[in-house]
């Protein structure tokens, strides 16, 4: 094996978050890598993603940390999930962990989704991230509708309303008209911008995106707002590479998943190689299929 | 930033540090995690072990499959440290291929499994001391459970809505991938009929279900295991939760129970109402159209479920 496994119970703010550090078996390069996932999967990731993720990372020589967020898998507390109010806490107690750990000086996150959010607002707060490679997120800000809010917690209280409203399809269907209403107004997260132009001034942005994932319009929106807020050498920080054929945002395929992990590893192979200098080039953005194998 | 941990210059590993965060103690149980060996493996462990005296049986817990390894995890969790806190040491760990365990699911046969789930039983019985065996087990969990117990030597299993008969739960991850690919889910880019998927599986010795491989040998040695007819060696006593929108128990949770009363053994099988926006398996933190907040919808479950759990233990 060329790895070693150290499970471990993180502390932060009065709860525990289980975490698994996987470091490599022989020498340490001195990028600490954090894997953060979505708001209801565990640290493995979906058919143990991140785990092979850490391995792989571990392979080239750097350590990593997952972990379970408060109130989820294996970690203490309650949680609610809220994109406009993301993990950090739990990312900067993770991050400080795998530092005083390993003796690493620099570190890079690799999220998905709501893990995404939570990088960003880490990322933003913190010198030592050289990278953020983020999967597809969520971007749109929330809107409340009082009436439809209204109509759906009375529906909540009828079987049928209840059936209607778990129904899959059509939860799909309604969160689709909802994203396409919410990309109509033209707005994003101010709280994701706010991030995203903090870190992009200093470190490495990578988005991976599938070509037809649904989260793409907000990006795009997102990354026209923060580089009318960035120096044209800032830009240069920022990677947009889209995939085709895939999402890349459930990895409910086999194939997805390998091409997140070579994504993962690959990013955090360029930014070790950059440093100390980061980024030249513009706002890159780099079109068709990745080879997955 | 840095101020929770004083700074280390040197790249390198401090084990006396991760050491010293492997455990914790709270509310009269210490948690520990830990690597288990088995075989040449090494496999993710978290050991529930209460402070004070400690009680007859000690439980292993066993996980799912698929995505039920992340949605049941509370549920499993809160199982454990239910029992945990009234005496009884419980062990969850991740089989060979599975969660944060090394090893291949490929080699993870039904066979397998069992002898893991056999390992952790001896290590759990060496660490404490304790002589009394006791399964948990939630779905594929409880398959597993089941197909441990039948082979003798478990007093006590207690089983979450058990897959009892052996291809029901793989049909069940079709019946999922199918609705995935409904609504639209990238599901490998095919409308599957749950036919085309077994001569698939069978044809290529592994198919990807909704990114989960399902191997061919794990299939065919589970194609003819029926708990509710067959449980062997078990002779204890068992406690099976259904959560559910029914009324009335299934059909092979009732038989399973006579099986178990008709060879000695006790049975109490109990159906647990659904709380409103939350099915068995799902996902525990649900939105509705508004994609930016997630909220709790298991926990209402899992604190009945413990509550049925640390009765009849008791009792």
């Amino acid at each position: 094996m060329t790895f070693e496994e150290f499970p471990v119970f993180v502390p932060a703010a009065g709860e525990r978050l289980c975490s698994i550090v996987c470091a490599p078996e022989g020498e340490m390069r001195d990028v600490g890598v954090l894997l953060l996932t979505g708001a209801n999967m565990t640290r493995t990731h979906r058919n143990g993603m991140w785990v092979r993720a850490a391995r792989a990372l571990a392979g080239e020589g750097f350590p990593s940390i997952r972990f379970d967020y408060h109130g989820n898998g294996d970690s203490t507390g309650t949680a609610v999930f809220d994109l406009e109010q993301p993990f950090d806490q739990d990312v900067n107690a993770v991050a400080d962990f795998l530092r005083r750990a390993t003796g690493v000086s620099h570190l890079a996150i690799v999220a998905t989704c709501f893990g995404a959010r939570t990088a960003m607002a880490a990322a933003a707060q913190r010198s030592d991230v050289v990278l953020l490679t983020l999967f597809p997120t969520p971007l749109l800000p929330r809107r409340q509708h009082a009436v439809r809010t209204r109509v759906r917690k009375r529906m909540w209280r009828t079987r049928w309303g209840g059936a209607v409203l778990r129904n899959p399809l059509l939860l799909r269907v309604r969160r689709q008209v909802a994203r396409r209403r919410g990309a109509r107004s033209g707005s994003v997260s101010r709280r994701a911008i706010e991030d995203l132009t903090a870190f992009a001034r200093r470190g490495r942005l990578r988005f991976i995106y599938g070509r037809s994932v649904s989260y793409l319009g907000e990006l795009r929106t997102a990354l026209a707002a923060i580089e009318r807020n960035l120096a044209p050498d800032e830009r240069r920080n920022i990677h947009l590479e889209l995939v085709d054929g895939v999402e890349l945002h459930r990895f409910a395929t086999l194939q997805e998943q390998e091409i997140a992990i070579a994504q993962a590893v690959a990013g955090v192979r360029e930014a070790y190689e950059a440093l100390p200098q980061r980024g030249v080039g513009a706002i890159a953005e780099r079109a068709g299929a990745v080879d997955a194998s | 930033m840095y101020s929770r941990y004083a700074c280390r210059v040197t790249v390198g590993l401090d084990r006396a540090f991760l050491a010293q965060h492997s455990s914790a103690v709270d509310e009269g149980v210490e948690e520990r995690v830990f690597p288990l060996p088995i075989g040449t493996d090494r496999c993710f462990a978290l050991f529930h072990r209460p402070t004070g005296e400690l009680r007859e049986p000690a439980f292993v817990s066993c996980h799912s499959y698929g995505d039920d390894l992340l949605n049941l995890r509370r549920i499993d969790r809160g199982l454990a440290r239910t029992l945990a806190h009234l005496g009884h040491p419980v062990l969850s760990f991740n089989r060979r291929g599975f969660g944060d365990s090394t090893g291949s699911l490929e080699d993870a046969t039904a066979a397998r499994q069992v002898e893991d789930v056999e390992v952790a039983a001896r290590w759990l019985a060496e660490e404490t001391g304790v002589v009394g065996l006791g399964l948990i087990g939630a779905r594929f969990g409880g398959l597993i459970a089941g197909l441990v117990a039948r082979t003798g030597g478990v007093d006590s299993l207690l089983l979450v809505n058990p897959t009892l008969r052996g291809t029901q739960y793989f049909r069940h991850m079709m019946r999922l991938m199918q609705t995935m690919e409904v609504v639209g889910v990238n599901v490998a880019g095919r409308t599957p009929s749950r036919r085309g998927l077994r001569d698939e599986l069978r044809e290529a010795g592994m198919l990807d279900l909704a990114g989960y491989p399902v191997y061919r040998d794990l299939y065919d040695e589970l194609e003819h295991v029926d708990l509710s007819a067959d449980m062997g060696r078990f002779r204890g006593r068992a406690l099976v939760l259904q959560a559910t929108r029914a009324s009335s128990l299934p059909a092979d949770v009732v038989r399973f129970r006579e099986r178990v009363e008709a060879a000695g053994g006790t049975c109490r099988a109990e159906v647990v109402p659904e709380p409103d926006r939350f099915s068995f398996g799902e996902k525990s933190y649900q939105s509705n159209e508004d994609d930016t907040r997630r909220i709790d919808v298991q926990e209402p479950l899992i604190e009945r479920l413990n509550a049925l759990a640390a009765e009849w233990v008791s009792g």
